[in-house]
């Protein structure tokens, strides 16, 4: 990556932390921030400014009557047992109750935990759909794959240093492979840019493009079919291509 | 108890260490949440909403990744962003309080470290120069993106990147350079 992109990232720092960059801006940053230990660095010093400012304020004290209240909400919110239990059922009633009270919360645990995974993996695609549309209305060139059975294009944005691969129909790799992105320098070098897997039950997989150093510095990607956790060079069938 | 042992006797349900945790920071979310809303009963029930995160996640509080008082002003400070937008309020311009009015609400240096840094935070905000003040309490206390405020205040995008650069830059010299100050640190 040039000095000059760099700098462009190292200055968007202090107004990350202020909460200040557009998102397109936001999500180049932290990808730029996965690959530059400096910058990291640098984050970490803006961030302790953004934490005091937190609490760089003259005190203000809240009115007496805000704690009574928080604490009536807080008496509202604690689980009320209206049931009662009769007295000729015994320990075994009781004990039956509470077992079926832990397996319906275990239950609802588990609930919770799995909707908290589908939002987190909504907010990561609604996050990626929001990018890809950034770059296509952008001046973002788009490159053709040359696959079999699937089609595909590769996005490239030169400037902000950023490029997904968009696939369709692509087929689920073996159980235990992944696909793994390849970029091809000019001399034949594969440098590994990540690895992926279809999206599930979406005819249509978007995957940003990793890497060190800049994409301009690279002529195209292949993609090969790896075991899991990927490979440090390609071993496996390749898949597809995309020159630029 | 110290903050981090309060937090995880709040995560058990313990009322009595909640209570303690509100005792000792409701001032100053409530603080915060007064200058981000401009509105003393907005800010009370952002309080009572932040308070009430609290209770339902405090499991979810790392000491790992710093302090306690941090993690709940950060709650606090997102709570309000998201009424902010709710609402659809027009930020406001920062408040041009006379230095001599702020220095009588903010607690003396020898009270305690922990307030003594807080004040030394804050005169470095109020000593910026106007421009950089304006642009950062905007950005950070009402959300607003560079772009947003470049338009609010009817100047060049360049001219706002360059004064939250400069504003932010200078803080940072003041706070961690100049004062060795470490914000991180737990109670």
């Amino acid at each position: 990556m040039t000095q000059e992109k760099h700098d462009s990232f190292s200055e968007n720092i202090p107004a990350y932390v202020l909460g200040a960059l557009n998102r397109t801006e936001a999500f180049a940053l932290r990808r730029h921030l996965e690959t530059c230990p400096a910058c990291r660095a640098e984050m970490a010093r803006y961030q302790q400014v953004g934490d005091g400012l937190l609490t760089a304020l003259p005190l203000q004290v809240p009115p007496v009557s805000a704690k009574g209240k928080l604490l009536a909400r807080l008496d509202e919110k604690k689980p009320r047992s209206n049931f009662k239990i009769v007295r000729g059922f015994g320990r075994f009633a009781a004990a039956f109750v509470m077992l079926a009270l832990v397996a319906t919360n275990l239950f609802a645990y588990k609930q919770v935990a799995d909707l908290r995974r589908q939002q987190t993996q909504l907010a990561d695609r609604i996050e990626k759909n929001h990018m890809l549309l950034g770059m296509l209305t952008a001046d973002t060139e788009i490159h053709p794959v040359s696959a079999e059975g699937f089609t595909g294009n590769l996005l490239l944005d030169r400037e902000k240093n950023l490029s997904y691969l968009l696939t369709w129909n692509l087929p689920d790799p073996p159980a235990d492979r992944v696909y793994q992105i390849w970029l091809v320098s000019p001399n034949g070098e594969r440098i590994d840019a990540g690895t992926f897997l279809p999206e599930a039950d979406w005819p249509f997989t978007s995957t940003a493009l990793v890497a060190s150093r800049d994409f301009a510095e690279f002529v195209g990607i292949e993609v090969t079919v790896e075991l899991l956790g990927g490979s440090e060079s390609p071993t496996g069938e390749q898949v597809l291509e995309a020159t630029y | 108890m110290n903050d981090v042992e309060l937090a995880s006797q709040v995560a058990k349900g313990d009322e009595r260490a909640f209570i303690a945790l509100y005792d000792r920071y409701s001032s100053r979310v409530y603080t915060l949440l007064l200058h981000m809303l401009h509105d003393s009963m907005a800010a009370e029930e952002v309080l009572q909403e932040t308070f009430l995160r609290l209770w339902s996640r405090a499991e979810q509080f790392d000491p790992g990744r710093g302090a306690f008082v941090v993690w709940l002003l950060t709650i606090a400070r997102r709570t309000a962003l998201e009424r902010l937008r709710f609402e659809s309020h027009r930020p406001v311009l920062a408040d041009s309080d006379e230095p001599s009015t702020l220095l009588e609400n903010i607690p003396e240096p020898e009270t305690t470290s922990e307030e003594a840094r807080w004040r030394s935070l804050h005169l470095a905000v109020q000593s910026l120069p106007e421009e950089q003040r304006q642009v950062i309490e905007l950005a950070y206390y009402q959300g607003m993106s560079q772009s947003e405020i470049a338009e609010m205040l009817d100047l060049p995008l360049g001219t706002v990147k360059t004064r939250i650069r400069a504003g932010m830059f200078r803080l940072r010299e003041q706070w961690l350079e100049g004062e060795n100050v470490q914000i991180q640190k737990p109670l």
